[in-house]
This record gives structure tokens, sequence and C-alpha cells, in this order.
């Protein structure tokens, strides 16, 4: 879904989703993989480049 | 004396919380940066969670130069917890942070369930990092080995102090799927289910050794810290219940110093071992609160 989202809006913005424990940046536990790097959703998303 | 689990918070993105800690411990620094494990890394479990970061963090050049200036300037006291692969690694990091006057003592994380394990001992591990600081040494041990044996090889070897437990290996299947639903597999199982183990951790080094202990497991109350403390402990860390209850250190700290006084007394640190030995009944003066 993301790699056709992609196609259509190559620079849309999506709200991620992971299992969080923390929610304030101390535990690692939410990252997700975008463009190579691994992030945290609570701090630095949930809403970020879909790539 | 509360102090934070290893990881289990970030003094820099909530210096709120780690100003009500009278210590706080970093999150494990490792020689080289790491991006920690795969996702899935966090699970939720009967009891409690699993977790599978991977000890994630910048490496120690970017420690020392980046987040260690700013750690310094909290007010709270700072400990840093070390990892790597190898003793080797632990006397570098050791020998790199020994200079740092900022830092009060330094953890040795040498029981990470989710990375490989290195080739020596722990015992060999604390040896190489003595001989890199003089900086007080506390050994962060698992319970999944003979904690008796593990603690005097550690204090033989110059530890200052233990701190026991780590999370313990535990793994949670995806309820439809029935695959583990961490991408690593297993992981650290954390939270309420380790009071038992941690207890019974903290009471064998403690008769063991007789060293300074910091005490964590599933701590989530005032009537928990003291337990521990009753078994051991000198000071007591909070983890998981961090994630739920951010407000966990002052509240605990003052369940602790209610459930203390009202057994009679004066400091929760009055009750350190005295499960080993006849409990409050130690106390002569207080058995109207015991019989």
């Amino acid at each position: 879904m993301l790699a056709a989202i992609l196609r259509e809006w190559p620079t849309a913005q999506v709200a991620w989703e992971a299992p969080m424990a923390c929610g304030f940046g101390a535990c690692y536990g939410c990252v997700v993989e975008i463009g190579g790097r691994l992030r945290r959703l609570c701090i630095e998303g949930p809403v970020l480049a879909a790539a | 004396m509360i102090l934070n689990g290893s990881g289990c918070l970030d003094a820099l993105a909530s210096p709120e919380i780690a100003r009500t800690l009278d210590a706080f411990v970093t999150k494990t620094v490792t020689p080289q940066g790491r991006e920690g494990n795969a996702p899935v890394r966090i699970a939720e479990t009967d009891f409690g969670m699993l977790n599978s970061i991977g000890l994630a963090n910048p490496g120690i050049d970017q420690f020392v130069v980046e987040l260690l200036p700013r750690l310094a300037e909290a007010e709270f006291e700072l400990w840093v917890s070390v990892g790597g692969f190898s003793a080797g690694d632990y006397a570098e990091l050791c020998a790199r942070l020994d200079e740092r006057a900022e830092i009060a003592a330094l953890e040795l994380n040498v029981s990470c369930p989710n990375v490989a394990e290195p080739v020596e001992t722990a015992a060999e591990i604390v040896a190489a990092a003595r001989s890199a600081t003089s900086k007080p040494l506390y050994a962060k041990l698992s319970p999944s080995f003979d904690v008796s044996e593990t603690a005097r090889a550690a204090q033989a070897a110059g530890a200052d102090g233990l701190t026991l437990i780590n999370t313990i290996k535990g793994l949670a299947l995806d309820e439809r799927t029935l695959k583990p639903v961490l991408a690593s597999g297993p992981g650290g199982y954390s939270g309420p289910a380790l009071r038992p183990v941690a207890l019974a951790a903290v009471h064998a080094a403690y008769r063991a050794t007789g060293l300074p202990i910091v005490g964590l497991g599933g701590v989530e109350s005032g009537r928990h810290a003291l337990e521990l403390i009753a078994v051991g402990a000198s000071a007591v860390a909070l983890g998981t219940v961090l994630f739920r209850d951010p407000g966990a250190p002052a509240r605990i700290r003052g369940e602790l110093e209610a459930e203390a006084a009202a057994l009679g007394l004066t400091s929760p640190l009055h009750a350190r071992g005295i499960a080993h030995d006849s409990g409050l009944q130690a106390f002569p003066e207080l058995t109207k609160y015991v019989n």
C-alpha cells in the first residue's frame, strides 16, 4: 500500500502506527523504518513522510 | 534512594521526571553507535511486557560530545550504563568515562538479553572495567544464572555494587498468526511478573556479598520498594512502571516513607536486610507492630 501511495503522491505524509511503551522518547520501542532510518514515532511522529 | 532502570527514561527528553530521581541512569552506551534490532520491538504480555530494542544508542563518541555535557547540566546524580561485546569494550568505555567528573558511577550492563553476549564471564568483564576506572562500578546482573555465584565473582573482580535484576527472556505470540510478535522472536520480559524473581535475586546477592545493591524488577509501589530493601537493596530503581506512570518516582518515594513510618522505622533504609534476620522482630521496640 505504501508503494502505491508513493507512486501517486511522492511527498505523501502518513500517520504511522507501532506498539509503543513509554511514549516520551526513552525506550526506542516504537521505531519504524522510513527511508532507511529508524524513527521514533512518539517524539518524531506519528505523522511522517511515507518514505 | 530512587533511580530509573537503564533505558526506561531519557533525562534530556523528560527532565521534569529525571529531577524526581535521586540519580539518573543513562541508556546503555556501546563503543560504536547502534540502530538496534529490527521492529517490532515491543509486545504487551500478561503481567508485564517484552522488549527487544538491542541497545540502540549513538555510540561513545557522540555520547561524550553531545549528550554528556547536556546531562551534566542537570541537578541529578548521573550514572552511565555501558555495554559491549567483549571485556575490552567495557574497559575502553570505562577508560573514556573515568576522567569525567560529572559521572558519579558506572553501571556495567552484562545482562542484556537482546544482543549477543561477550565470550567473557561477568567477573572477567568487571575485572577489565575495574582496571580502567576508579569510579564506583555496579554490575547489572541477570537472574537467569546462579546469582550468588555471579555476585561473589563480581565482588571478587572489584565491583563496588550490584544492580539486580535485568529483564528475563520471554516470548509472545501473535493472537491470530501464532508468530512471535517481536521481530527478534524472544525479548526481555519486565514488569510486575518480575517482583518475586527480583526479590529472590537481591536476597541471594545480599547474602553472598553484602555489597550495595540497586534492586529493581516490577516495582510499582512503596511497598514493593520496601520489600526489595528488606531483602538487601540499598537503592531501588523503577523501570516498566515509568511507561504508564511517569509520576512514579515521586509517588513511590512518598509511599515508601509512609510504609516505613507506619512500621515505626525512621528511614526506609533501616529495613535493609531485615528479611535475612527475623524481619521486623529484629527491632524489639517495634514488636508492638508485628505481634
